[in-house]
């Protein structure tokens, strides 16, 4: 039992209270460690790392480029993953919606004012299309599309590096296309070298938001994600709330690929986009599977990730270090809700 | 006459045990002492503690004060192997057994001294030995996940026999077996009892106590009421110690009249629920419950399942008509836009979603055609409301997560959740299983009323209590065959249990 | 096609199979107890960055690959807490700890040779028989150990128990957590010996990349078999084979593009686990989480 000194604080519930943030230090205290061998002031590299995107305009804008992407992934896993289906393959969906503007920008022209939204839509549908066979396999025969996406994601991979070493090569030496015409680029951001991806992806946060929580399809997806049985028995379509909510999901991390595409690199190159699905997840995971708390939390994310980016370019400093503290930030997240329950203030002595 | 042990004297026991869970008490200071060479009955009604006592014996919980007695003396079962080791074994209403592993591997499960590579050949002669002796013929090398569920419960007792255990819990074992497993068991225990082996029998099965058992404790909220010898009682004693009044739940009032002229409203013919079980003949009127009885494994879920359009499990899978119109290869929500409902066995598993609100639990199932795209939370709290408060749902409280409800509630918000909009047909599986008698006169009473208001309600239970007040006719399933519905009030228990034994000849 | 083809086919399929082999070893006994590791895809690369780092110190293949041990047991308890005590989800945690190995591998590299030094490289393994690399022979040594470990020892028992019905091993007295952390570290064993395999045996240098999707392969590989150390042994052969076609049906099929023959084994595991081959009867505790002393109702 806790000991009880009678007028002062209780020293237990003082470390009870505590306790649960204690991964939450020990993720900033390792990663200033690890920051040592690179850095004679290591507080103060962490510091400049998680104000970059707020110290100058290309810290700001190279941030917000960072952000669209991620922020594509993280709607798609909150569409996904609260519907009940564990889909990974967001980096293929990526590439999908990259290749599908490429085409687009490469053999259609057309003035900007329709290109812009035809091809985003576009991307979305092969997006979508890429990602639905796992939804529709899952759906007729229930294998595992943890590991179907996944290795799926390895084949989009090498598809766009088929695509950009043969048929749409530009010249010889490098492995990616041609530079697209200006009509297809993306306008920036006033003052700033950010492009207006981040506008569509906010708007698509907030179309996530309300269709979960004020649409009866919403309401559909949630119930099947937190019990599909029971979701079954109350005469819902699960595989059909599963292949759609598939493709949806793959579309929305598609539109990652476009802005990317016509945003930031203007042409496609073999080996773009890798890993941008799991950072999504991660971001996703940060934040609580709510839509409307994606692009906060992806500014952070991103913002890291620019700043360690920068680090590394002007003073050698690793940006590996910024993985580790964000792998080590997610863990931390995630055990407090855990440690809370079982050792936090409030909780019951063990029975 | 056996003797009553005390304290000291005791081959097992425990001494003013006491045992919470939090806020609850689930053992109150209970002294219960058993002799060698006793069948001991432990009889209580659903909560009443019999489950910790149990456990408590077998080393899977530890007391809070007070302890388990070996031979006169404490001693302390930190856990289920310490409590092999000292003898004590237990049978649980659940087997425990794993699926994929053979019989002969589940046997010796968890045995430290098998060796790094156990000695297959060596165990399964063992197994068939234990086996022959006892009656409880099984092959040691088949899978479990194969067996019949009284084949499992030979494995369960041949893991005990295996580690020569003298003390034997067996809970509930009757509940699942047929009449004549049922006695071949019953025979078991008198042959173990006589090697000297002590029994420790947990059943509801009055009948099967007063068989079997030398003395019987009655168990009531966490306290033991008293222990009796078997004497000269009869069941009548036994229900009113168990329960502290005549009888079982409050009797139905007696349906007077004849059948309502309720028109045909489900109807189903020729299909066959397993290759070798006759063809199913079915039907039921509007304003009736026809209940089906029958011990669980005899096609329960099957029947269920295939009618609600959950599974098509039938082998054939035969006609179904709701109100005229052809169900059979219709989906779930077609059938539910015909007017059939259906409320699950596993209540927690199918019937509703833990995580989800009250709100989100009672829109489950509602037609929604006509809302269009938008949520419309007015109309699902209206009717949310209404559905809680036909149910007597407590607490009220709509953004309750469902998860925090208990049983009956839980149950009784998923009943008037399906009776809800005027169903024409519902099926009810075990709708009140594992819930207290205050759940249980409730959701029969809501089951009336939907009755009444001209339902045609297919009742599934193994509760003959429950299908004797419920049902205005009654069938027996047994081996996936369906006996021809008989009017209740020309049919005694005993008729029923016969059937349901498959020894009484099917009307 | 003739025999010789085929013959090295198979030989270089052996050859590439092994880092998946070994990392499904370790896998099929994780996921028979219940535990899906999808961080094993980084256990390959912390296993990787370690035995090239003790191997290019110490000059000894034989050091740098017992070195990894070590490594893989931290990482199992780390990995244990999420996946077992604290009864958090496994994809998730197995993917935050792909991005954590990522990281960690990446910041020892520039650690140990810092951008501006010549790229260490190291002497693989060379030596054959009969054409076979020698590691390979104690792999599938190893193969049929963990296979009758599985399915005839009282500790695969135990493992089997545990994954497919936690309660009713915690009633014959098994300690569910205890032996599931051992299956773990099993697991992360195989997955840093996969990975030491590709630096000390393929490769000879590191890079971020030298891992694509092996650990993921492993993980589709051990469903493929069906959780029987044997079937999954040679799915894994199997998948190298695949691997192996690329060098060889090139000269037979000239037109195609080399892509197509490096996709294939991702496509064969995708359709592996996609269901299309049967149901899956894995292990019923599968990713489930175990809270010992659960009340029977």
């Amino acid at each position: 039992m806790s000991n009880h000194k009678p007028g002062g604080v209780d020293k237990g519930t003082l470390w009870r209270r505590f306790m649960p943030f204690l991964p939450l230090v020990g993720a900033v205290a390792v990663c200033i460690v690890i920051l040592l061998p690179f850095s004679r002031q290591p507080v103060q590299a962490f510091m400049d790392i998680c104000l970059y995107p707020l110290a100058s305009r290309a810290g700001l804008s190279a941030t917000l480029i960072r952000v669209t992407p991620i922020a594509a992934c993280a709607l798609g896993t909150i569409v996904a993953w609260k519907s009940g289906l564990y889909y990974l393959g967001f980096d293929g969906c990526y590439l999908a919606g990259a290749l599908a503007t490429t085409l687009m920008a490469l053999f259609c022209p057309m003035p900007a004012w329709a290109f812009l939204p035809l091809s985003l839509m576009a991307a979305f549908a092969l997006a979508g299309l890429w990602a639905l066979p796992v939804g529709w396999l899952r759906a007729r025969f229930g294998g595992s599309e943890v590991l179907t996406s996944l290795m799926l994601n390895y084949v989009a991979v090498l598809i766009v590096q088929y695509t950009v070493t043969g048929p749409i090569r530009a010249g010889q030496d490098l492995p990616e296309t041609r530079l697209f015409p200006a009509t297809t680029w993306l306008p920036r951001l006033p003052g700033l070298h950010a492009h207006w991806g981040i506008a569509v992806v906010a708007a698509c946060a907030v179309a996530v938001a309300v269709v979960l929580y004020r649409l009866n399809a919403g309401y559909f997806m949630r119930m099947t994600g937190l019990n599909m049985r029971a979701a079954r028995h109350a005469g819902m379509n699960v595989g059909a709330i599963m292949v759609t909510v598939c493709a949806v999901a793959g579309g929305l991390a598609g539109m990652g690929g476009w802005a990317d595409t016509l945003g930031l690199q203007h042409r496609l190159i073999d080996g773009v986009g890798v890993g941008i699905g799991f950072h999504g997840i991660v971001v996703a995971i940060l934040c609580a599977m709510e839509p409307l708390a994606v692009l906060p939390v992806a500014f952070v994310y991103a913002g890291l990730m620019v700043g360690a980016q920068a680090m590394q370019r002007d003073f050698q400093v690793p940006a590996a270090i910024i993985n580790i503290f964000e792998s080590l930030l997610v863990l931390a997240v995630m055990a407090m809700p855990i440690l809370k329950q079982r050792y936090g203030a409030g909780a019951k002595d063990h029975a | 006459m056996t003797a009553q042990p005390d304290r000291h004297s005791a081959a097992y026991g425990l001494h003013d045990v006491t045992r919470r869970f939090g806020a609850v008490t689930a053992v109150d200071h209970v002294s219960l002492y058993l002799a060698r060479g006793e069948i001991h009955a432990l009889l209580g009604e659903n909560g009443a503690g019999k489950s910790t006592l149990m456990q408590i014996l077998f080393g899977l919980y530890q007391p809070d004060s007070g302890s388990v007695i070996m031979d006169g003396a404490p001693v302390r079962l930190a856990s289920p192997q310490v409590a092999f080791r000292h003898g004590i074994g237990m049978v649980h209403q659940e087997f425990m057994l794993v699926d994929t592993l053979t019989v002969a591997q589940n046997v010796i499960l968890g045995l430290k001294d098998e060796g790094l590579f156990p000695n297959m050949r060596r165990v399964r002669a063992r197994v068939r030995e234990l086996a022959t002796a006892h009656g409880l013929e099984v092959d040691p090398d088949s899978m479990v996940g194969d067996l019949s569920i009284g084949m499992r419960q030979r494995v369960e007792i041949l893991k005990l026999l295996y580690r020569s255990c003298r003390l034997l819990i067996l809970d509930e074992p009757t509940a699942v077996l047929t009449g004549a497993e049922t006695a071949h068991l019953l025979r078991l225990l008198g042959q173990l009892r006589a090697q000297g082996c002590t029994v420790l029998l947990v059943t509801h099965k009055l009948a099967e106590i007063l068989e079997v058992a030398d003395r019987i404790t009655v168990i009531r909220k966490g306290r033991i009421i008293q222990t009796v010898q078997k004497g000269n009682l009869v069941a009548a004693d036994l229900a009113r110690m168990m329960i502290g009044r005549e009888g079982g739940p409050a009797a139905p009032p007696a349906r007077q009249g004849a059948m309502p002229a309720g028109e045909g409203v489900l109807s189903v013919r020729g299909g066959r629920i397993h290759a070798e079980s006759p063809p199913i003949g079915l039907d039921i009127h509007g304003g009736e419950i026809v209940g089906i009885a029958g011990a669980d494994g005899n096609g329960q879920t099957e029947l269920a399942e295939h009618i609600a359009g959950i599974a098509a499990r039938w082998v054939v899978p035969g006609q179904i008509h709701l109100a005229g119109q052809v169900i059979t290869g219709l989906g779930i929500a077609a059938r539910r836009a015909l007017g059939l409902r259906y409320i699950p066995a596993d209540r927690g598993r199918d019937g509703s979603i833990a995580a989800a609100t009250l709100l989100e639990n009672a829109v489950l199932g509602a037609p929604m055609a006509e809302d269009g795209l938008w949520w419309n939370l007015p109309a699902r709290r209206a009717r949310t409301g209404a559905i809680m408060a036909a149910g007597h749902v407590v607490p009220p409280d709509m953004d309750l997560q469902a998860g925090n409800l208990s049983g009956g509630n839980l149950q009784k918000l998923i009943v008037a959740r399906e009776a809800r909009d005027g169903p024409r047909c519902m099926i009810a599986v075990y709708p009140t299983r594992g819930l207290d008698i205050g759940a249980v006169e409730e959701i029969w009473a809501l089951l009336r009323q939907l009755r009444d208001a001209g339902c045609a309600i297919m009742l599934i239970s193994a509760d003959l209590d429950e299908i004797m007040a419920l049902s205005d006719r009654v069938a027996v399933l047994y081996r996936g065959g369906l006996s021809s519905p008989v009017q209740a009030t020309e049919l005694g228990m005993d008729d029923v249990a016969a059937m349901m034994s498959g020894t009484g000849g099917a009307a | 096609m003739h025999n010789g083809v085929i013959l090295t086919i198979i030989l270089t399929g052996l050859r590439l199979g092994v880092p998946v082999m070994l990392a499904a070893m370790g896998e099929v006994f994780g996921e028979s107890a219940g535990v899906l590791n999808v961080g094993l895809e980084g256990m390959l690369l912390l296993g990787g960055i370690t035995s090239f780092m003790v191997a290019a110190s110490t000059h000894s293949a034989l050091l740098g690959t017992l070195a990894v041990i070590p490594v893989a047991l931290l990482a199992a308890e780390l990995l244990g807490v999420y996946y077992i005590r604290l009864g958090a989800s496994q994809i998730v945690t197995g993917i935050v700890f792909n991005l954590l190995s990522l990281g960690v591998a990446s910041y020892a590299y520039r650690l140990y040779c810092p951008p501006g030094t010549l790229a260490a490289r190291i002497q693989t393994v060379e030596t054959t028989l009969w054409g076979i690399p020698l590691p390979v022979f104690p792999v599938i040594a190893l193969c049929i150990i963990m296979h009758l470990v599985l399915m005839h020892s009282r500790f695969g028992m135990a493992v089997r128990a545990v994954g497919e019905a936690p309660a009713a091993a915690e009633a014959a007295g098994l300690d569910v957590t205890r032996v599931r952390m051992a299956a773990l570290r099993l697991s992360c064993i195989g997955g840093a010996l996969a990975g030491a395999y590709l630096i000390v045996c393929q490769i000879g240098l590191f890079r971020d990349s030298i891992v694509q999707g092996q650990g993921f392969s492993a993980l589709a590989v051990v469903i493929f078999g069906r959780w029987r150390p044997l079937a999954v042994g040679c799915a894994a052969v199997l998948l190298g084979c695949l691997d192996a076609l690329q060098f060889s049906l090139q000269a037979y099929v000239p037109g195609l593009p080399p892509q197509v023959f490096l996709a294939l084994p991702y496509l064969a595991a995708a359709l592996a686990t996609s269901g299309l081959f049967g149901r899956m009867h894995q292990p019923a505790a599968l990713t489930i989480p175990w809270m010992a002393g659960r009340r029977v109702q």
